[in-house]
């Protein structure tokens, strides 16, 4: 027995063994980036209603069986913006409700109407709202155009009498993915 | 004389046995770990690329403060530390890749309080020792992301994993 005892003791410390243990932990950070869009926004042409009567309305539509065609030095015909891009963008616009003769002081009523097109002065794609819309990029990183055409009625008033109305509709171009 | 009969009893009587399996108790349980040896790691920045431009690359040194990836390890011992590096950054989960690139000395560890850095790739783990008291050391990332030309824009990401082992003395 005492030998037995003395045995299992000595097995005891040959059973402590040698131990080489390793600890492993992990961590996770974050690499990012953020690439930054192409966009640039030039106005082609603007919107004129040309010469009217004095009391008449006119309406220039951007898009449908009845578009117009762009205007000219002299002629009258639809504005157009055009908008190079390598994304999709979002667009919001300021329309005024009058075109003001800024020497008398008097207003005629407005409204813009607005469509895209892939080509300047092509088919227009109405949009819901001149105030915000959006269009896509074909190819996202690759910079191309699309043309906003900018059309709209402007309502006679005679009352108004005669004279140069104007009025801006301002444009905010921003790109989005 | 009582005290001799009872460690004569001990020893040749039933108590040897418990003798035996106290010893066996005491002695074959597993060594903890030594405090020496224990690392704890601490993601402290992320490898931060700014804002590209399409079709031009840009590099962040390791030594680039606002920029690079900094991690601690906290503790001492001697560890391996790798890297799980991914090929480049998405714009969510099946977005283009924007295209990463990890040079032969875009690895630092520094030890703050011991002094000295050490230069490696990160493509391939590295082993070093943390002496018990110099307050742990740094390691820092850095890289190159490489935007193609029709790089599509976005605010792209990915995770880098590090992975430390760290090996216990024999006990």
């Amino acid at each position: 027995m005492k030998k037995l005892a003395l045995s299992l003791a000595a097995l005891a410390f040959a059973a402590v063994p040698a131990i080489a243990s390793a600890q492993t932990a992990s961590a996770t950070v974050t690499a990012s980036a953020t690439v930054q869009a192409s966009l640039t926004a030039a106005t082609t042409h603007q919107l004129k209603f040309g010469t009217l009567a004095m009391g008449s309305s006119s309406t220039l539509n951007s898009s449908g069986t009845t578009q117009a065609a762009l205007s000219g030095l002299t002629t009258a015909g639809l504005g157009q913006i055009q908008v190079g891009h390598n994304s999709n963008v979002n667009v919001t616009a300021t329309v005024p409700t009058v075109l003001t003769n800024s020497t008398s002081g008097q207003t005629l009523g407005f409204a813009a109407n607005c469509a895209t097109a892939t080509t300047s002065g092509g088919t227009g794609t109405t949009v819901a709202s001149c105030a915000s819309f959006s269009f896509s990029a074909a190819a996202p990183g690759t910079v191309q155009s699309t043309y906003v055409l900018v059309g709209g009625t402007v309502t006679g008033n005679a009352a108004s009498g005669v004279g140069t109305f104007t009025g801006d509709v301002d444009f905010t171009f921003t790109a989005s993915n | 004389m009582a005290k001799r009969f009872a460690v004569l009893s001990l020893r040749r009587g039933p108590g040897a046995w418990w003798l035996s399996i106290a010893l066996l108790a005491l002695f074959a349980r597993p060594c903890p770990a030594p405090a020496q040896g224990t690392v704890s790691v601490l993601p402290v920045q992320g490898l931060r690329f700014g804002t590209l431009a399409s079709g031009i690359p840009t590099v962040v040194s390791p030594l680039d403060g606002g920029r690079r990836a900094s991690i601690e390890l906290v503790g001492a011992g001697h560890v391996t530390v790798s890297f799980e590096l991914p090929a480049g950054l998405m714009t969510g989960s099946a977005g283009p890749l924007l295209p990463l690139r990890f040079g032969g000395t875009d690895g630092r560890v520094t030890f703050p309080r011991a002094g000295g850095s050490l230069v490696f790739d990160p493509a391939a783990p590295v082993s070093f020792d943390i002496p018990p008291g110099s307050g742990g050391a740094t390691v820092w990332l850095g890289g190159a992301a490489e935007p193609g030309p029709r790089q599509a824009p976005g605010v792209y990401s990915a995770s880098i994993t590090v992975n430390v082992v760290v090996a216990n003395p024999a006990t």
